[in-house]
């Protein structure tokens, strides 16, 4: 099992997520303020709204339509950054920059929102997720995905099924009762971007929320190094060391 | 007649004589023809002389269509990015920063498509490519990979679905000129291009 901080030589990390969540959202001028605030950025911007329809006389008319969050997009696609009514998030594409850097960032970000969002105003949630994918060359001996030489997190299935694995999903949901965590931990099969191979991603997702959130500057970094912490351990818990030597 | 290819604000808003291309610095703009056909026909009032300008106009559309497909090009790398180093992938990124220059780029042509683009990548995984090729593209979006070692050439058309359509040429000690062009699997090049010596482009 490698330390925290251990980086892989191919890194199977193809996203990381951090995200803080307000209690209560904000209105529409304070959204509007982030929103103006954050063009300094100078990213790619979308709106996203939220739109209901209700049928009259067989065609669809909008019956509300309320602005749900901004996107905005790095133009090289490293970053993107989503700003909603009770949240900020930060999102970072392969290759990751390093938890330095990323949560460096992550903190650049978090202080400009401050600014409108106000400082009062407490946190109800704060969450990092991390996407890996491992890309495990075709063996044509081995018609199946070979889950349990890459994941000790899998699923079991009854002998009856004896018909080769063609897809997979699993996803737990559950926590770590002592650091008051909530942790959502799910593995898929993808098609693999590469010729020849089967890839699986697992997707490791660690929030506290409601419960002891922390609300100022060290508390929340003491919160997200406890996270990074617990991430890398169930990371090395959940491979193999046949894992370890695809992405070595 | 003025065949610059000029940046604007949106095509439809008004136009003012400060936003006219630079051959009409000094010359006033005296009227304005609509566009038809992705042209503007400008009149100039030069010194009372009169003369009538053609000007390609870039529009905010084609800007933001560039960066768009720059954005999505940078992005689908993001899915390959484990397998290139980081200072391959870097330097890659500043030839698409080239290939999709606004200011350069013609945009009666197809921009290169990101299913090429997925194909030039796995060609690169997948045939241990260390040293980067020459990038280009075709009319019709197809990115073009080429290698160059003295007069020895190798270059590869990208189509979708894992295809490329390559040309090789080398010299041969004593002058004598070998070449071969085939369409194959992108995975595979390094195979058919044994008989050449592919280290030769490929490092």
């Amino acid at each position: 099992m490698n330390p925290v901080g251990h980086r892989y030589a191919k890194s199977p990390l193809t996203e990381a997520t951090i995200e803080y969540r307000l209690q209560e959202p904000l209105s529409d001028k304070d959204l509007t303020l982030v929103h103006r605030r954050f063009k300094q950025l100078k990213h790619r911007e979308e709106e996203l709204t939220n739109l209901t329809f209700r049928i009259v006389k067989g065609e669809p008319q909008v019956a509300s339509k309320e602005l749900s969050h901004y996107k905005l997009t790095a133009s090289d696609g490293s970053e993107i950054i989503q700003i909603g009514r009770t949240n900020l998030s930060l999102s970072v594409l392969a290759p990751y920059p390093g938890w330095e850097e990323f949560i460096g960032r992550s903190w650049e970000l978090y202080s400009l929102w401050r600014r409108d969002v106000g400082i009062r105003r407490p946190l109800r949630r704060i969450g990092l997720r991390y996407i890996n994918r491992f890309d495990i060359p075709d063996n044509p001996e081995e018609p199946t995905y070979p889950i349990g030489r890459y994941l000790n997190f899998k699923s079991v299935e009854p002998e009856i099924l004896d018909d080769p694995v063609r897809l997979y999903e699993v996803t737990v949901h559950t926590g770590i009762r002592a650091d008051k965590l909530g942790v959502n931990l799910s593995s898929v099969s993808v098609a693999s971007p590469l010729i020849g191979h089967s890839s699986l991603t697992l997707d490791i997702d660690i929030f506290r929320d409601a419960v002891d959130v922390p609300q100022t500057e060290p508390e929340i970094k003491a919160l997200l190094n406890l996270i990074r912490q617990r991430r890398s351990e169930i990371f090395e818990a959940c491979i193999t060391d046949a894992t370890r030597a695809l992405i070595s | 007649m003025y065949n610059g290819r000029h940046k604007s604000p949106d095509l439809v808003t008004a136009w003012t004589p400060a936003q006219a291309p630079p051959a009409f610095e000094g010359r006033g703009v005296q009227t304005l023809a609509p566009i038809q056909g992705g042209k503007l026909t400008w009149t100039a009032a030069d010194g009372g002389a009169t003369g009538t300008l053609t000007a390609s106009v870039l529009s905010t559309d084609e800007v933001e269509r560039a960066f768009d497909r720059l954005a999505e090009l940078k992005v689908a790398s993001a899915d390959y990015s484990m397998h290139l180093g980081e200072a391959w992938r870097a330097g890659l990124f500043r030839q698409l920063d080239n290939l999709l220059d606004v200011d350069e780029f013609d945009f009666t042509d197809d921009m290169p498509t990101v299913e090429s683009f997925r194909t030039f990548l796995r060609l690169i995984i997948h045939n241990q490519v260390k040293r980067r090729p020459g990038l280009g593209a075709t009319a019709d979006g197809v990115i073009i990979a080429s290698w160059t070692q003295d007069r020895d050439r190798l270059t590869v058309e990208c189509l979708p679905n894992d295809t490329i359509r390559w040309v090789a040429v080398k010299y041969l000690g004593d002058g004598e000129r070998i070449s071969s062009a085939s369409i194959s699997k992108a995975a595979h090049l390094r195979e058919f291009l044994a008989p050449f010596s592919p280290a030769t482009w490929f490092g």
